[in-house]
């Protein structure tokens, strides 16, 4: 376990744990100060001000507390009933089977962001609607993997056995499919983990995520793009926020899909993530 | 045999876009929002209301709006636009060719880009050149494109004041949107072409041409590369979906006046019809090329059919 004390991780840590005390750290991300509008960083304003005069780090906080909350939520929906439709579907085979592959092959035929996108159109802008747009998308990558992973150690001698001697089947699911599957799945929420956090931050940047006052890296992004000439800043700290976080999900993923010893999963995992 | 791959294959791309019309169709009706609120206002006579209902067929049964639906997309109609009153099919004619030209040109330079990286990462495998090019690679499939945009524009456009800040004049404003699109694809394909380069170097048939004596140059490219551009093809057209929607926000970044930014003004003012359409022209082309590629793949590597 002590290789996995590296950078990446660290750096995960730091985003988690100030995402975490957010709430009750002393920084204030809605507080106006009028005489700071589009203060460049310096000694006494690390990451400087935005438009409305509000200090960018404390935002950068209040959004990482969006973009993590929102990628944990996501990813464990569609973790959870991922899983579950794909190993029902590999284990009850026949009819089942069939609606999920084509359930699947549906989605998969769309780019997800851009059903993401859609949905959330659709919906209406706001943080909910996003999430629903975006575990709506992501559970196919799961549901896949899950269906694939479990035909292929179905017939397996221990199962077998366990059907043998009278177990049922949620035992078998539950005991003896999901602990063998695990590995792959846990490398595949790591890269989701990161599309996510894209996700959302592409819909917040095209206003279709967070509403303001609350903050998130995409709508940041957005806010600043109208002062990239005066104020270069508003668009960096939180494209570099984003760029570090996802990279370190990333980095994190490939290692835990080399320690984990699992073969290329799919080889457009890391683009086509969500 | 091999008709009946195709035959297999054209079917089942034929049920998807089916599937993606249905619930694209069902998406828009069943999601609360009354197109013609849209169109009048809230402050509309409830008999405008009803007349405008009854004019745009949303007072027949839902079964029959589907019917309707589908035979207009059959005849490539696809209503008006709630706002302009445009014929939505004008509307994509008018802003496919910029989405052609940067997707292109996105394409050009992820494989300028993606080629030599992915092919010196293969030959000095596990050297200083071969974790450059990955480390350059991670970087680049971490960065979003909302983030590299920007970010392009405030050195290049900003500082240095090579191109044009946004907008579609001239090849110069082409330069910077292509490069943020083109760059994510880069990262993923230098990837998929080393490792397709190192699975190639090892086969007897290279061992055999240089043991002929050929020169390098002439291993690598004819014999290597030839062979290991089978699977780079195949991720390339499974990655223009990616390419497509990195091109919504894209388009979005640079102003660029092509099928992502129009569905995206168009779901800001929710005009359902456009949304509608341009969801369905991005899912079409996505079905198409996934299938042109799965058709080219089986031709060029007979071994796929039968699966």
């Amino acid at each position: 376990m002590k290789s996995f004390i590296s950078i990446p991780v660290f750096i995960l840590l730091i985003w988690l744990i100030l995402a975490l005390l957010g709430p009750i750290l002393p920084i204030y991300p809605d507080l106006i100060i009028l005489e700071k509008i589009l203060v460049m960083p310096n000694f006494e304003n690390w990451l400087g001000h935005d438009d409305l005069g509000r200090s960018i780090g404390a935002r950068l906080i209040m959004g990482a507390r969006t973009s993590l909350s929102v990628a944990v939520i996501v990813v464990s929906i569609s973790f959870v009933v991922g899983t579950l439709l794909g190993v029902m579907g590999a284990w009850l085979g026949g009819i089942w089977d069939r609606c999920l592959i084509i359930i699947i092959d549906l989605f998969i035929a769309f780019p997800g962001i851009l059903l993401a996108i859609a949905l959330a159109g659709l919906l209406g802008p706001g943080l909910f609607n996003a999430v629903i747009a975006l575990s709506i998308v992501s559970w196919v990558g799961f549901a896949r993997l899950a269906r694939v992973q479990t035909l292929s150690i179905k017939d397996r001698d221990h199962i077998t056995a366990a059907i043998a001697l009278g177990s049922s089947g949620i035992t078998v699911i539950f005991q003896h499919i999901l602990p063998l599957i695990l590995a792959p799945l846990i490398v595949e929420a790591t890269f989701s983990f990161a599309g996510v956090v894209i996700a959302e931050a592409s819909l917040s940047f095209l206003g279709l995520g967070v509403q303001p006052p609350v903050a998130s890296w995409g709508s940041m992004i957005r806010d600043g793009t109208n002062y990239m000439l005066v104020a270069p800043h508003m668009v960096l700290a939180p494209g570099f926020a984003i760029l570090t976080l996802v990279l370190c999900i990333n980095l994190l993923g490939d290692k835990l899909r080399d320690k984990m010893d699992i073969r290329e999963m799919d080889s457009d995992k890391l683009f086509n993530r969500i | 045999m091999y008709l009946e791959y195709l035959i297999k294959r054209l079917l089942s791309a034929i049920l998807v876009l089916f599937g993606i019309t249905t619930i694209v169709f069902l998406l828009i009706h069943i999601v609360p929002g009354d197109p013609v609120e849209v169109m009048l206002g809230e402050t509309a006579r409830p008999a405008d209301r009803d007349a405008l209902h009854h004019a745009l067929g949303l007072d027949l049964p839902l079964l029959q709006q589907w019917w309707q639906y589908l035979a207009g997309i059959i005849q490539l109609d696809f209503g008006q636009s709630l706002h302009s009153r445009q014929s939505v099919s004008q509307l994509l004619i008018d802003h496919v060719p910029a989405t052609v030209v940067l997707s292109v040109a996105s394409l050009i330079i992820a494989i300028i880009i993606a080629l030599p990286l992915g092919i010196l990462a293969a030959l000095y495998k596990n050297s200083i050149w071969d974790r450059l090019a990955m480390v350059t690679a991670m970087l680049g499939v971490s960065i979003p494109n909302f983030v590299m945009g920007p970010l392009l524009i405030i050195i290049f456009s900003l500082s240095l004041g090579w191109f044009p800040v946004s907008g579609k004049d001239g090849l110069a404003s082409l330069v910077l949107p292509a490069i943020t699109l083109g760059t994510a694809l880069a990262a993923i394909l230098s990837r998929m072409v080393r490792a397709s380069m190192l699975e190639v170097l090892e086969e007897d048939y290279i061992r055999a041409a240089r043991a002929r004596g050929l020169s390098e140059f002439h291993v690598l490219i004819l014999h290597a590369l030839r062979n290991a551009a089978l699977p780079v093809i195949t991720i390339l057209g499974m990655q223009l979906g990616a390419l497509l929607a990195g091109a919504v926000i894209t388009e979005t970044i640079f102003s660029w006046p092509g099928i992502g930014q129009l569905l995206i003004e168009s779901i800001q003012k929710r005009d359902y019809p456009v949304v509608q359409a341009c969801v369905l022209l991005i899912s079409f082309v996505y079905v198409v090329v996934n299938l042109i590629t799965d058709i080219t793949y089986s031709v060029l590597d007979p071994r796929v059919r039968l699966e």
